[in-house]
């Protein structure tokens, strides 16, 4: 069959049925909708004043022990060029979280670098299919949630961008959410505690998991929860363009699209001369023999800041700090 | 100042066309949402330059094409092979002026027309996402039958929409 016409007729009838039998693209989010553009200058401002905000901690973290090096972050933007011998072997990165719009985020900007085996758990795994019931990605090997040490040891790193993947959301079943999440984190505190790299992205259900428990405020520390939305917003988040420094007030009404408290304070606090004041986007630890890295929801910012090289650069420095584990 | 979005299409309804322009090319949901999303963060860098003026729509479907065709791992689906004006063109075609609106009714008139063991077929290719296995399973024939199966299905689909649109 080679008539264009056909080809088309049936690839649409092909995509149209599996729309109707309920097949949706994920919920974006209002991130992710073009929001009204700021004039140039502003824009420019925007952006500068969120990349000096993630100077500071990015250049702490790249100057500690085992950071990456430039060529690495170079040669994750164009994956055709040899990486060359700053890594021997890829690192086994396992991503945990829901399939939602900032997860993928980081799930492309990590299977764009040369360095990164990656395999994810971002849908529960039908036991009788062998595979995830939906969200899956063809490019990346797929595994289900890790019950015990044993799940996580083939791993040099566990990204924990967010609950574990489950068929009710969490808004429809608050209390399981947090019971696993709980359970989750406690398993990447023992990976760590043994000689793992783990990364834990401190979201709300993770901060309401570990409520009063200081063991495992290494992983979540409370330090980077994000700021409640003010009485009365939305509870959505702006779209990148629109974070304007605090003082600003061209921010549009809420319930359209409320100011991320959180993210302007931060943006605010890092302005020049205040920069010591400014929450980090992340925080490391050592902890037992491993390490663990805790960063801001708001990361995802960095890929929409009108650099998107600053976001693979970020998690090609996270890479870095992924060693082959001690077996 | 903020710049007007063209009233051509919402966001929304823009990221839903190219989810469905993508899906059209053969993408698997999962892999639509991620071109959807770098479809529209390309767009958002790049919006200052283009004509405010005009439809972005013909422009965010060429992008994802791009991406799609860039990250598509062989063998290709049919459908991508042909080239951009020729798939515009008929995108254009089958989704008429209301963004297929009418297309797919059609299409659900079509599908209540078939007979349960066919709506069961295709209930659960598409709605469950079972392999042909478990749909000859189900249906009670082999599995090399399934294939057939759907084959004649989407024909007879495809006779039934052309009639209704065209009537």
């Amino acid at each position: 069959m080679n008539d264009p016409h056909q080809i088309t007729a049936d690839a649409w009838i092909d995509a149209a049925l599996g729309e109707l039998h309920g097949e949706r693209p994920s919920r974006s989010p209002e991130a992710r909708r073009p929001q009204p553009a700021s004039s140039g200058p502003r824009r420019l401002v925007t952006a500068a004043v969120l990349l000096l905000g993630l100077a500071v901690p990015l250049a702490i973290w790249l100057s500690s022990p085992g950071a990456g090096s430039a060529r690495t972050a170079a040669s994750f933007q164009d994956p055709t060029q040899d990486p060359g011998p700053a890594k021997q072997a890829a690192c086994k990165v396992l991503l945990i979280g829901t399939p939602n719009w900032d997860v993928r985020y980081t799930r492309t900007a990590l299977l764009r670098h040369p360095g990164v085996a990656l395999s994810t758990c971002l849908a529960p795994v039908d036991p009788a299919a062998g595979k995830p019931t939906r969200g899956a990605n063809e490019r990346e090997k797929t595994v289900g949630i890790p019950q015990s040490l044993e799940d996580l040891a083939e791993f040099d790193a566990v990204l924990v961008l967010g609950r574990p993947p489950s068929e009710r959301s969490a808004a429809q079943d608050v209390a399981t959410a947090a019971r696993s999440s709980r359970s989750l984190l406690r398993l990447t505190h023992q990976y760590v505690q043994a000689g793992g790299t783990a990364l834990v992205c401190v979201r709300p259900e993770f901060l309401a998991a570990v409520a009063n428990d200081e063991e495992l405020e290494p992983l979540v520390p409370e330090s980077l929860a994000p700021a409640k939305p003010p009485e009365g917003s939305a509870p959505h988040v702006v779209g990148p363009i629109l974070i304007t420094p605090a003082g600003e007030t061209d921010i549009p009404a809420a319930g359209k699209a409320a100011p991320l408290a959180s993210w302007t304070e931060r943006v605010k606090l890092a302005r020049p001369g205040q920069a010591e004041e400014a929450p980090p986007a992340l925080q490391i630890h050592s902890e037992g023999e491993g390490t663990a890295i805790a960063v801001s929801p708001d990361l995802w910012r960095i890929r929409a800041s009108g650099n998107p090289q600053a976001f693979d650069h970020f998690w090609a420095s996270v890479i870095e700090h992924c060693r082959p584990r001690q077996k | 100042m903020f710049r007007e979005i063209p009233r051509h299409a919402t966001p929304t309804e823009l990221r839903l066309e190219v989810w469905r322009h993508l899906r059209f090319l053969g993408a698997p949901s999962s892999a639509a949402d991620d071109l959807v999303q770098e479809t529209m963060m390309i767009w958002l860098e790049k919006r200052a330059s283009l004509d405010p003026g005009r439809d972005p729509a013909p422009w965010l479907r060429g992008t994802a094409r791009n991406l799609w065709r860039r990250t598509c791992a062989r063998p290709h689906p049919e459908v991508l092979g042909l080239d951009d004006a020729q798939l515009e063109a008929r995108w254009q075609q089958l989704q008429g002026e209301d963004a297929g609106t009418h297309r797919r009714a059609a299409l659900a008139a079509c599908l209540e027309s078939l007979g349960p063991r066919g709506r069961r077929a295709l209930a659960l290719r598409y709605g469950e996402d079972a392999s042909r296995e478990a749909i000859a399973q189900a249906l009670g024939i082999r599995a090399e039958g399934v294939k057939t199966l759907l084959r004649r299905l989407r024909d007879q689909l495809r006779r039934c929409v052309t009639e209704r649109m065209e009537s």
